[in-house]
């Protein structure tokens, strides 16, 4: 007999709920960017936003991305909260300067007078062919630069909370969602996209990982889809008799430091899985990180798993050659207790 | 009248003067009424048509200005050689309307026979004060163009090269009547169109379209379909050749005045006369500023006054081509040649 | 339209306030980097633009204004901000990298920022033009009749930004006028080497806006379309452009030797100098007498030897502060 029936919704759905439920509350949020409107963005984020809230907050903008963040940061010291939308993180080129030198450190330059709540939301992530321009991740990029908070969730309970925590942040927020995450039905199926998400309102705080699953052997620290990847990867080590822990980091600015020092504390392993390119990036941070708190706990110099510091390429068998996955989590931690 | 010597003749051929005004038409008058925007590009493909259409008359020289806004560069390439041969004058321009006083002054000293101009009533207005009895050929691109030419710019450059070759008939060109303002710092500026008094202190954005700061004005050679101030004294009842109209606004008869393109309002007169030629008007003490055929120009002082005196000529296209078909044709050479610089 | 003496006055007063503070800041700033030049030595380190002989675009378009209207400007911002009324004192100290500064030292010059007046400016160009068009997005969300304005130069009208934004404010019909300072040079580049059109004005057409040329740099001229332009946008008639003919008086930066100008350019430009002209005007017109013309200038002059004494003043932020105002 079900005490309490869990409410289960898609990523994609959770994030789009949350905006709907911080546009009924706050009249200054609103929404831009390409096919938001009747399309409801083209990953669903805003899907049946238009309906509810009309074309004057969700509006539909021309391809003019400089133009409409700039707007955005216009808007936002004027006394909206605008969520706009980079359709690929992938197509950051065409308006970086907008986003790291403009909306990342006016409240800086203006020695905090004037502060920027925006969003700045976009899609990430391969898997599925989209080749080299389509299918990156990016997050070490912008989490690199000074000046605005990244977050990834991995889950529709966390996409939800996290949202609603970014649209009610005073500061630039910028919030990648990995298409793989979404639970699309165009997308291959992926059973850890559809979770238990509360109908009210709920915030999960910035700059906090959680342990998406605990476990005494070895950490696999990670973010997004890999994530799901490394849960999958527990699942089959643990018949194996190892006990991995996998901390979902869920942000990258501000990185929980600690929760990456209390689970090596514990563990004495670490492995960080990223699906960004491997050199320069989340993965040595996370590393250098456990290096400089807790190098005595270390049993194992840490490894890492990424992108091998190439274009992502188009072909299947070289798409999945490239990227993160459970078995290479499970060869990595494998690897990881014998060394 | 200037008769030019053949000996002033360039290379033998006849001379075209040819100026073009890249500040036409960009002003106020596109924010407070609807004023149209012939930018460059469009002003450059006019005089393309213009010199390509030179070319079906007889041979003749263009000596032009080298506009600060490169117009006519950028008309010869895209005539792509289908031009007359066209040499610049010896001026730097820098936009000024001293660019189109120089170079009309110039073009007199030249010999030309004829005097195009692209832009609108103020570029006329310099021109003429350059060279006050010019045979005038004012292709219209500019907001008001109450005396310019608007025809296909190739028929007006066939016009134009069969009247600089002696191919028109003897009534080819009618006979302005111009406005020459003189205030006592002794300088005189000629106005074609217009000459307005206006009571605010300031010339500013130069262009005029506020009814309310009107004191007076005087104007020739005002067609009924003309827009602007000479809508209004056309609206009075019919000028006469040879004559002006004085106006003095206040309260009195109210008038429809069409200020400007999509600038419909009213004005009211309180008293008009008509003046031949070799009138002299005191302008009212009330008369700050004076406005030259649309642009406030000068500061007036004590003295001011505007003297009506027999202007410049305008070339009648229709007269000229009109006349073309009683020409035995085989006297007319075709004109095609390359658009080479001869400087 | 007669214009009311307060307003001539004023726009000379403050032009005769901007000539001068960048007259000292152009002192200070090379008085202790001499004489090897060292950029980063001196009260006033890095780069900095002028703006001496642009005043009367600023000046021209600020009596229009009111409060809570929004401007952005570029990396020569200083007599938009004066003109705009930022506190002088406050300007100076972050100009000088002092605590007391508008960004505690943290901006610099070209990073001035201000929420009363609302004035934000940036060292990369035409950055501030898609933020103005956000402003008065803001506006119109908000049913406020403020308007924004956006300053760039004829190079930056070359830049993307200034097309997103041009086609972003004329589709959602926006209240912002585009305000270009054309003063002939991208640092060194002139404009016909830049710019495959005459005008920029011009391009106005092709976003579906007004645009307009003021061909001369006369506080008087720039005053009378930026009233016509501001009232249209805020009356909800949409954007416009104004493009004015300006003069940099010296060059891009100081250091720039500026050897791409000749001297007969240069001379012609301090000869048009609409300081002196527009003063002398004044006078001629009877709006100034030469006594109060006087008055002004040691006014004016007053006021900025105090702003820059306060910022001399001040104190530097401590070195750990560097840390602080990255988030709110």
């Amino acid at each position: 007999m079900t005490t309490m029936t869990e409410r289960k919704l898609t990523t994609q759905k959770a994030i789009a709920e949350a905006i709907a439920q911080e546009m009924e509350r706050d009249e200054t949020v609103f929404a831009l960017g390409e096919d938001i409107g009747a399309y409801g963005g083209i990953f669903g984020a805003t899907e049946g936003l238009l309906d509810q809230f009309g074309p004057e907050r969700i509006m539909d903008t021309p391809i003019s991305e400089t133009g409409f963040i700039g707007a955005a940061i216009g808007a936002a010291t004027n006394g909206l909260r605008p969520i706009a939308e980079l359709m690929f993180v992938d197509f950051f080129g065409v308006c970086m300067d907008q986003i790291y030198n403009n909306m990342a450190k006016i409240h800086y330059f203006s020695g905090g007078n004037v502060k920027v709540p925006m969003v700045l939301m976009t899609a990430a992530g391969g898997g599925y062919s989209d080749a080299g321009q389509h299918s990156q991740t990016l997050w070490g990029t912008f989490a690199h630069l000074p000046g605005m908070k990244v977050v990834v969730p991995s889950n529709p309970y966390d996409a939800k909370g996290l949202m609603i925590s970014a649209i009610r942040d005073d500061n630039p927020v910028l919030y990648i969602f990995h298409k793989g995450v979404l639970g699309l039905g165009w997308m291959a199926n992926n059973p850890r996209a559809t979770g238990h998400v509360p109908e009210d309102p709920y915030t999960v705080p910035i700059g906090k990982a959680a342990v998406a699953r605990a476990g005494t052997d070895v950490t696999v620290a990670t973010i997004s889809l890999s994530v799901h990847r490394a849960l999958d990867a527990a699942e089959q080590l643990e018949k194996d008799g190892i006990s991995a822990e996998v901390l979902d980091l869920r942000s990258l600015v501000p990185l929980d430091r600690d929760a990456i020092l209390d689970s090596v504390r514990k563990t004495h392993r670490l492995l960080v899985v990223d699906e960004d390119y491997k050199s320069f990036g989340m993965t040595g941070e996370v590393i250098t990180t456990a290096v400089e708190g807790a190098f005595d706990y270390l049993d194992a110099p840490p490894a890492r798993i990424a992108i091998p510091d190439v274009p992502i390429p188009y072909s299947r068998v070289l798409e999945q050659f490239v990227l993160p996955d459970t078995e290479k989590i499970v060869a990595g931690v494998k690897s990881l207790l014998t060394a | 009248m200037s008769t030019p010597s053949p000996t002033q003749d360039h290379h033998g051929l006849p001379i075209v003067g040819l100026i073009a005004n890249p500040v036409a038409s960009k002003d106020i008058r596109r924010l407070v009424g609807l004023a149209r925007v012939v930018d460059v590009e469009e002003k450059a493909n006019l005089i393309a048509r213009l010199l390509v259409g030179m070319t079906a008359g007889p041979p003749l020289v263009v000596l032009a200005l080298d506009d600060s806004g490169g117009m006519v560069r950028r008309a010869l390439r895209l005539t792509r050689g289908k031009a007359p041969s066209l040499e610049f004058l010896p001026i730097e321009a820098d936009g000024s309307e001293r660019d189109t006083h120089d170079a009309a002054a110039m073009l007199r000293a030249r010999g030309a026979r004829a005097l195009v101009t692209v832009g609108g009533d103020g570029t006329i207005r310099s021109a003429v004060e350059g060279w006050p009895d010019a045979r005038l050929v004012p292709l219209a691109a500019g907001t008001n163009n109450a005396v310019a030419i608007v025809h296909e710019p190739t028929m007006i450059g066939y016009a134009t090269s069969l009247a600089a070759t002696g191919h028109v008939p003897g009534d080819a060109y009618d006979r302005l009547t111009s406005m020459v303002v003189h205030t006592d710092d002794s300088e005189s500026s000629t106005a074609v169109v217009d000459v307005v008094g206006v009571r605010t202190h300031w010339t500013g954005a130069r262009a005029l379209w506020e009814p309310d700061d009107l004191v007076e004005a005087v104007v020739a050679n005002a067609r009924p379909e003309a827009v602007g101030i000479a809508s209004i004294a056309a609206a009075l009842g019919p000028i006469p050749p040879r004559h002006a109209r004085y106006i003095r606004f206040g309260s009195g008869r109210t008038v429809r005045a069409i200020f400007g393109p999509g600038l419909v309002g009213e004005i009211s007169v309180a008293e008009y006369h008509t003046v031949p030629e070799g009138t002299r008007i005191r302008l009212a003490s009330a008369t700050r500023v004076v406005a030259l055929d649309g642009e406030r120009r000068l500061i007036r002082n004590d003295d001011a006054h505007v003297e009506v005196t027999p202007g410049a000529f305008l070339l009648s296209v229709s007269k000229t081509l009109a006349a073309r078909s009683r020409t035995d044709r085989e006297d007319i050479p075709s004109g095609q040649h390359a658009g080479d610089l001869l400087s | 339209m007669e214009i009311p003496r307060d307003h001539l006055v004023d726009m000379y007063s403050t032009m005769v306030k901007i000539r001068y503070f960048e007259e000292r800041l152009r002192e200070i700033y090379f008085a202790d980097k001499l004489p090897a030049f060292d950029i980063g030595a001196g009260e006033i380190p890095g780069e900095m633009h002028l703006a001496a002989g642009q005043e009367p675009v600023a000046v021209g378009t600020m009596p229009h204004l009111k409060p809570g209207d929004a401007i952005t400007a570029t990396h020569r911002p200083h007599h938009v901000a004066i003109a705009q009324g930022l506190d002088l004192n406050r300007m100076t100290a972050e100009i000088f990298g002092k605590d007391t500064g508008l960004g505690h030292g943290k901006g610099g010059h070209m990073h001035l920022f201000s929420t009363e007046p609302n004035f934000g400016c940036s060292g990369i160009i035409a950055e501030g033009m898609p933020v103005a068009v956000g402003a008065a997005l803001a506006f119109k969300k908000l049913g406020k009749d403020n308007v924004a304005i956006a300053f760039f130069g004829e190079g930056a009208a070359n830049q993307g930004a200034f097309h997103e934004s041009l086609n972003l404010a004329a589709l959602w019909n926006l209240p912002v006028v585009f305000v270009c300072e054309d003063n002939g040079y991208a640092i060194s580049v002139p404009k016909d080497a830049s710019t495959a059109i005459a005008d920029n004005s011009d391009r106005a057409s092709a976003y579906g806006m007004p645009g307009v040329l003021v061909p001369e740099n006369d506080p008087v001229a720039v005053y009378e379309v930026a009233r016509e332009a501001i009232a249209r946008a805020r009356a909800g008639d949409g954007p416009s452009l104004i493009e004015v003919r300006t003069d940099r008086l010296w060059g891009h930066f100081e250091g720039d030797a500026d050897a791409y100008r000749s001297d007969e350019f240069k001379d012609s430009m301090t000869s048009r100098d609409s300081l002196v002209v527009y003063g002398d005007r004044l006078v001629e017109e009877g709006i100034l007498t030469t006594a109060g013309r006087e008055k002004i200038t040691d006014t004016m002059h007053g006021e900025v030897d105090e702003a820059i004494d306060f910022a001399r003043n001040s104190p530097d932020p401590a070195p750990e502060d560097a840390l602080l105002h990255v988030f709110s």
